[in-house]
């Protein structure tokens, strides 16, 4: 063993609870603060979500609270963004008016965990699509929570380029249509594989593309699943690891898509509700017009984006080294998401 | 050949593992359980309909590319992908719907409920 090259391995969150129990005290301006309890939330290999629940006297914020503490895991792999990157993402989210989690502090000092970490506002609910799109949501309720999603979307597009705090981001594209099947594209010419049905997808993309729109904050991963659900109503959007900015519809198309309806493929919102209840209330914000044409064509290019996503899951159990059944099943999924391509460019020719 | 036959013992391992295994394991584990039952089935039809539907998609690839000389189904679908980026098949009046077969066969695989007409 080479003891030269180790270094320490980070503590964990738990040992680490002191510290941060010590910087939450000292940015709140309380006289004590005691974390009660701190659980590890479910999913996420990229990233460790924390329920805390905290007490302070004294401060800003004296009571008690519940907050998520949010962080890389040790063995994070090309994270698409960092926590102080997601944490700007985020404020400027909820400085806009979108529903989403409040965010309090980012600790960027390593001396307190090791890693940067941000804390967030818990949110109350559920965000399980299958339940979400099953009977999570009573069908009077599912106009209202559509409506609600819709304007929060539109809240976020409302933010454009250029944007102080979102200097990180990479530029716009001129085209973002265009730029989105230019990479997936580039992706398959890295396999060894052909794959008539997502190239005959990307070409339709191509034939059809339309005039480009000016660029927004878009989500990118705007979809039943990444948001939470509380008695009917939307609690917060999560997940902005993949925000950027590009064509507002984009996100649109990505909400919509059958492959991201679960349980209720017939109701266009995410399954969860009707798409005109959802662009109405997106339209109470910011107006967009979005034909039927529009809305197939960003349906098909969410279809396009997916399939990608699964050949590179896949392709990390094929040649990758990871030996997980969850990436293997996902390149299984792939001609699911092709049977839509073909469906929905098949349909206007 | 050797029998019971490759798709009937993961059938049947299968239904053992959704019978018996899966209400005795906890909640956390049940994803878990249903994923491994679900690669078993696919595994399973893979066997028995995995060369039916190769061989479909051959027919279809060379109907498609009007080339019989090539029987190598790799080289097939490179052939085509290449072929409808570079636009030789904007027009084609059957390449969505032989797609749309290969698909379904290829689903029917992979996950028969999904097939949609």
């Amino acid at each position: 063993m080479n003891a030269v090259t180790l270094s320490p391995a980070p503590p964990t969150v738990d040992q680490a609870l002191p510290a941060i129990a010590e910087f939450l005290n000292h940015h709140f301006g309380a006289q004590h603060t005691r974390i009660v309890q701190a659980s590890r939330l479910s999913g996420g290999a990229i990233q460790e979500n924390w329920l805390l629940q905290v007490e302070q006297q004294g401060g800003s914020r004296a009571g008690e609270q519940r907050w998520v503490l949010r962080t890389d895991a040790p063995s994070s792999v090309a994270a698409s963004m960092t926590r102080a990157q997601e944490f700007a993402v985020l404020r400027c989210a909820f400085d806009a008016g979108a529903k989403v989690p409040e965010p309090l502090v980012l600790c960027s000092e390593l001396t307190v965990m090791g890693r940067e970490f941000f804390i967030m506002q818990a949110l109350e609910g559920t965000a399980f699509g299958p339940t979400l799109t099953r009977d999570g949501v009573r069908p009077e309720q599912r106009a209202a929570l559509c409506r609600e999603l819709g304007a929060s979307l539109a809240s976020l597009h409302r933010i454009t380029p250029p944007h102080a705090q979102l200097d990180f981001l990479p530029a716009p594209a001129k085209d973002h249509a265009q730029h989105c099947i230019d990479i997936y594209r580039n992706y398959l010419d890295t396999l060894s594989a052909g794959f008539p049905a997502l190239e005959w997808g990307l070409r339709w993309c191509e034939l059809n593309r339309p005039e480009p729109m000016a660029p927004r904050l878009l989500h990118r991963d705007y979809r039943t699943g990444n948001y939470m659900v509380a008695d009917g109503q939307l609690s917060g959007i999560l997940d902005w690891e993949f925000a950027g900015w590009g064509d507002p519809r984009e996100d649109i198309g990505w909400f919509t898509a059958r492959c991201w309806r679960f349980a209720g493929p017939q109701r266009e919102a995410g399954g969860v509700g009707e798409l005109d209840d959802f662009l109405d209330g997106y339209n109470n914000i910011a107006e967009l017009w979005m034909d039927r044409a529009a809305l197939t064509y960003w349906q098909v290019m969410a279809h396009l984006r997916w399939a990608i996503i699964a050949l590179q899951q896949a392709e990390r159990y094929l040649t990758g080294g990871e030996d997980s059944l969850e990436l293997a099943l996902t390149g299984r999924m792939l001609s699911e998401l092709e049977q839509e391509i073909l469906i929905l460019t098949g349909a206007t020719p | 050949m050797s029998r019971p036959s490759a798709p009937d013992l993961l059938k049947s391992a299968r239904q053992l593992l959704l019978d018996e295994l899966l209400p005795a394991l906890p909640r956390e584990l049940h994803y878990e359980a249903r994923m491994i039952a679900n690669a078993m089935i696919i595994a399973a039809r893979d066997q028995q309909q995995g060369s039916r539907c190769i061989n479909e998609e051959q027919r279809h690839l060379q109907a498609l590319l009007d080339d019989s000389s090539t029987s190598e189904l790799s080289a097939l679908r490179q052939q085509l992908a290449r072929a409808i980026r570079q636009g030789q098949f904007d027009q084609h009046p059957l390449l969505n719907q032989r797609l749309r077969q290969i698909n379904q066969s290829q689903l029917a695989i992979n996950n028969p409920k999904a097939v949609r007409d």
